[in-house]
């Protein structure tokens, strides 16, 4: 036999601090060729620079790469790693929907390109050839917004891999392909298909790094699995030889017993007096018949790993999602979920706080005040007129109770910072004292004080008999704020922890299980 | 079961009660006013130069009635603008309501009064063409207005078989320029009155308000409870209606109808609006600053004109003012975001 070849890809002591902190720290990966490693680690263990490294994007403060076993000087630029072979596919994709699939593959060609006529018979020929190349089954004539979730990962990644066209040079295919959480949005049962092209990448000799939470595709399909936590790497373990408990140790940092998994845990909490809300049958895109019972002055986290759609069950109590079935019993009404409209929904006191700020929770442009009396303007209007002296003071009531920091109520929005416009968001909502509060990512991008007010101000109103539902990934909130936590996997609520069994490390162990949920299903669909 | 929204104000109002109250002293912002001192200092500037012509009572009533139609199309583009729409068949719409006004009028004996309220009427049926199409079967209203726009101008010269339709009834064109007050005809008054009740309209009532959320955001309306295509489809009814209330003072104003009247109106009201928009209510389209647009927009054209400008005046003074508007708003925009952000 031959001398080994050397590793395609050899990082070492890589270094990279931001002001205030540390995102890597002598850090380091070998991916060898044909291998596929898998890269794991909690948001924020610093996944994404270690591949801003590798893409060029990111300079590291120290560190040193070898390709190939040939010295490459650190850092790259973006050319350059494209020049090595280092090819990156990201989880949105990047794919323009209205084009067709040989019009997606040459993308960057036509980029580069001079202006000369584009031979398209020769196009699509070529695109049907590098599809067939990589056993792909998509027709390059097929507008791309036609194609499965599937197909779109796999003419993704088939583009990463593409020859640059008409720029000349002849890249081979590429030696190190990246992957960032490819298969989030991927049906269940489709992960082994893409799986199947990533086999055929590496049986070609290039290495792949593939970016996921889910224990079962590192398990299944990978052979090399480094875990970085705290901005190190804490361990690289060949993935025959290892665990799911091991590999979730190394990820959350502390020992973790398989526990059983129940449905529910005993009350805990200071009951206060009211009728619970009941959620039956509720279906959306991703969750099936989702059952949920919770009391008033509960505070009940929803969570899971990203593409289980625990975020979707938010939406679809306040009638803003169009596709949801179910029933919701709040009080003594039952709201059918599939005709419920956000107004109907304010109409028997729920309200929502969306995760996309700037688009679905405040309008920018307006001011403080237009943003805070929303809710109530008809209850503002009497005698022939908006009562704007009351509107007026009301708003700064609101700004002095949630202290929101700003110029006065006649500020625009925009003007503010992510945690005071977030705080306007909450003061809109919660002044209508509502009976169902549902949170999504209430405190996504918002500094440490204006996060301890609002959790302050969420309790409140818990302790006043509402109850609230947040649908969160951040553990530490969802540990610090909610009495009980659910674990939304494969459609429906697979574990619920509170009290004592309530923790950041629980919390992110059981999200990081609930993906080999189906371990059984996706084996047999492998074989 | 409905939110009991009564017991709500207790901490609103303890909490403005416990905070003492700060009194900031806000800068003096000279820019709601840029806009009518500019047209004063016209005035002035006019004046002196053509003191025998310009400021005359001749002069300032005829410029005062003359633009009363374009004040009117301007305030019905005024609302779909705020909603965050665009409607481009308001001067099909004016043309399309003066002739259907003057035809039943003139050639079917229909009482003048009646006959101007079938026209407003049919008006506001374009208007819900125009929001059905765009909210059901989400068509860009810029391209369904701008159908609707040539349709209605085709529409117009084919009832009217190209002919001007005249010898409107004197019961209407006395109510719009026959009778004076103050020596000023009353479709000028109209156009104040309806303006103050646009005013009225966009401030003090919820569904002001809520059109102005659904312009700015219109996804966190959705979000708040407000029928999004209901608003916008009410937008346009009421823009179309204004527009066709416009063509009855066009058609009382000449006592006629011409085959292809109403379009010249279209360019010169999105300059008034938009140039309104910078002024009183900086950022907003809104009806005070579309009437001193209008009438700004009027003296500085006329006072040309005096000076010796040939009518093509018109159109270099409309086209530019369009332009000079939204990019004033654009500037005066970003420099309020920085002060307000700055002033923290």
């Amino acid at each position: 036999m031959a001398t080994p070849a050397p590793p395609i890809v050899e990082l070492q002591g890589v270094t990279k601090r931001y002001a205030g902190t540390t995102a890597l720290l002598d850090a380091g990966i070998t991916i060898e060729p044909g291998q596929i490693h898998g890269l794991l680690g909690q948001n924020g263990s610093g996944k994404s620079t270690l591949i801003k490294v590798l893409a060029g994007v990111v300079a590291p403060d120290a560190g040193t790469l070898r390709v190939r076993g040939e010295a490459v000087s650190l850092p790259l630029t973006p050319l350059e790693a494209e020049r090595r072979g280092f090819r990156f596919v990201h989880q949105n994709l990047g794919l323009v929907p209205a084009l067709t699939v040989a019009e997606n593959l040459f993308l960057t060609g036509f980029a580069h390109g001079v202006v000369k006529p584009i031979g398209w018979r020769q196009l699509f020929a070529d695109a049907g050839a590098l599809l067939a190349q990589y056993d792909v089954d998509a027709d390059p004539h097929a507008p791309l917004d036609r194609l499965s979730p599937l197909q779109r990962a796999q003419v993704a990644i088939v583009r990463a891999l593409a020859p640059a066209r008409d720029n000349g040079e002849k890249a081979d295919g590429g030696n190190l392909l990246v992957l960032d959480e490819p298969t989030v949005y991927l049906p269940r049962k489709e992960v082994a298909s893409l799986f199947a092209l990533v086999d055929r990448v590496v049986s070609r000799g290039a290495g792949v790094l593939i970016v996921t939470h889910r224990m079962d595709e590192i398990l299944e399909h990978t052979h090399q699995a480094t875990v970085l936590r705290d901005a190190r790497v804490v361990s690289s373990r060949a993935t025959g030889a290892t665990d799911e408990a091991e590999l979730v140790k190394d990820i959350v940092g502390v020992e973790w017993a398989r526990e059983r998994r129940t449905t529910s845990s005993a009350a805990d909490v200071s009951e206060v007096d009211g009728d619970p809300v009941q959620l039956a049958g509720l279906a959306t895109r991703r969750l099936h018949d989702l059952q949920l019972e919770v009391c008033p002055g509960r505070i009940l986290g929803l969570t899971g790993l990203a593409g289980s759609g625990y975020d979707e069950l938010i939406y679809a109590c306040f009638g803003a999602s169009a596709k949801s079935a179910g029933r919701l019993r709040i009080g003594d009404t039952e709201l059918d979920l599939a005709r419920l409209t956000p107004r109907g929904a304010m109409d028997h006191g729920i309200c929502l706080v969306p995760a996309d700020r700037l688009r679905q929770g405040v309008a920018a442009t307006m001011t403080i005040e237009e943003n805070l009396s929303l809710p109530l303007l008809g209850r503002y209007f009497s005698g022939g007129a908006l009562r704007l002296g009351r509107m007026r003071r009301a708003g700064d009531g609101l700004i002095g109770e949630y202290s929101i920091k700003c110029r006065d109520r006649e500020a625009e929005v925009s003007s503010l910072s992510g945690g005071n416009q977030q705080k306007v968001v909450i003061a809109k909502w919660l002044q209508t004292r509502p009976r169902l509060i549902l949170l999504h990512e209430p405190t996504q991008g918002v500094d440490v004080r204006a996060r301890h007010d609002i959790w302050t101000s969420i309790r409140a109103l818990a302790a006043a008999g509402s109850v609230v539902l947040v649908a969160s990934s951040d553990y530490e909130e969802l540990a610090t704020l909610c009495t009980q936590v659910a674990i939304v996997a494969d459609g429906r609520i697979t574990r619920s922890m509170s009290g004592d069994d309530l923790s950041i490390d629980a919390i992110s162990t059981a999200c990081l299980l609930s993906g080999t949920a189906t371990e059984s299903e996706q084996a047999s669909h492998v074989a | 079961m409905s939110l009991d929204l009564s017991k709500k104000s207790s901490p609103a109002a303890a909490g403005s009660t416990a905070r003492p109250a700060r009194p900031r002293r806000r800068r003096f912002d000279a820019e709601p006013y840029a806009l009518p001192l500019t047209w004063v200092a016209v005035i002035v500037l006019f004046s002196v130069l053509r003191p025998n012509t310009f400021p005359t009572s001749g002069n300032i009533t005829s410029v005062l009635s003359s633009q009363a139609v374009l004040l009117v199309v301007t305030l019905a583009l005024v609302i779909p603008l705020t909603v965050g729409d665009l409607d481009v068949s308001v001067g099909g719409v004016v043309g399309m309501s003066a002739m259907i006004t003057a035809l039943l009028n003139v050639n079917h004996g229909v009482n003048a009064i009646l006959a101007a309220v079938i026209a407003v009427a049919a008006s506001m049926l374009v208007g819900l063409f125009n929001g059905l199409v765009a909210t059901k079967v989400k068509v860009d209203l810029l391209i369904v207005t701008l159908g609707t726009g040539s349709l209605l101008a085709g529409i117009t010269a084919w009832l009217s078989d190209q002919n001007t339709v005249s010898g409107l009834s004197s019961s209407l064109t006395n109510l719009v320029v026959g009778d004076h007050l103050f020596g000023v005809s009353l479709e000028f008054y109209y156009a104040i009155a309806l303006a103050l009740i646009m005013f009225y309209l966009l401030r003090y009532t919820p569904i002001g308000r809520r059109m102005l959320i659904v312009g700015q955001a219109r996804e966190v309306a959705a979000l708040s409870g407000i029928r999004v295509s209901s608003v916008r489809v009410l937008s346009l009814v009421l823009c179309s209606g204004l527009a066709g209330f416009a063509g009855v003072l066009y058609v009382g104003t000449s006592g006629g109808a011409s085959p292809t009247g109403g379009t010249e109106l279209l360019l010169p009201a999105y300059a008034a609006a938009f140039l309104g928009a910078t002024t009183i209510l900086p950022g907003r389209f809104n009806a005070i600053g579309s009437i001193i647009s209008v009438y700004f927009l009027a003296t500085g054209i006329t006072g040309l004109q005096l000076l010796g400008a040939q009518t093509y005046v018109q159109q270099l003074f409309y086209g530019a003012a369009l332009i000079v508007a939204v990019s004033v708003s654009m500037v005066v925009r970003a420099r309020r975001r920085r002060l307000e952000a700055g002033e923290e």
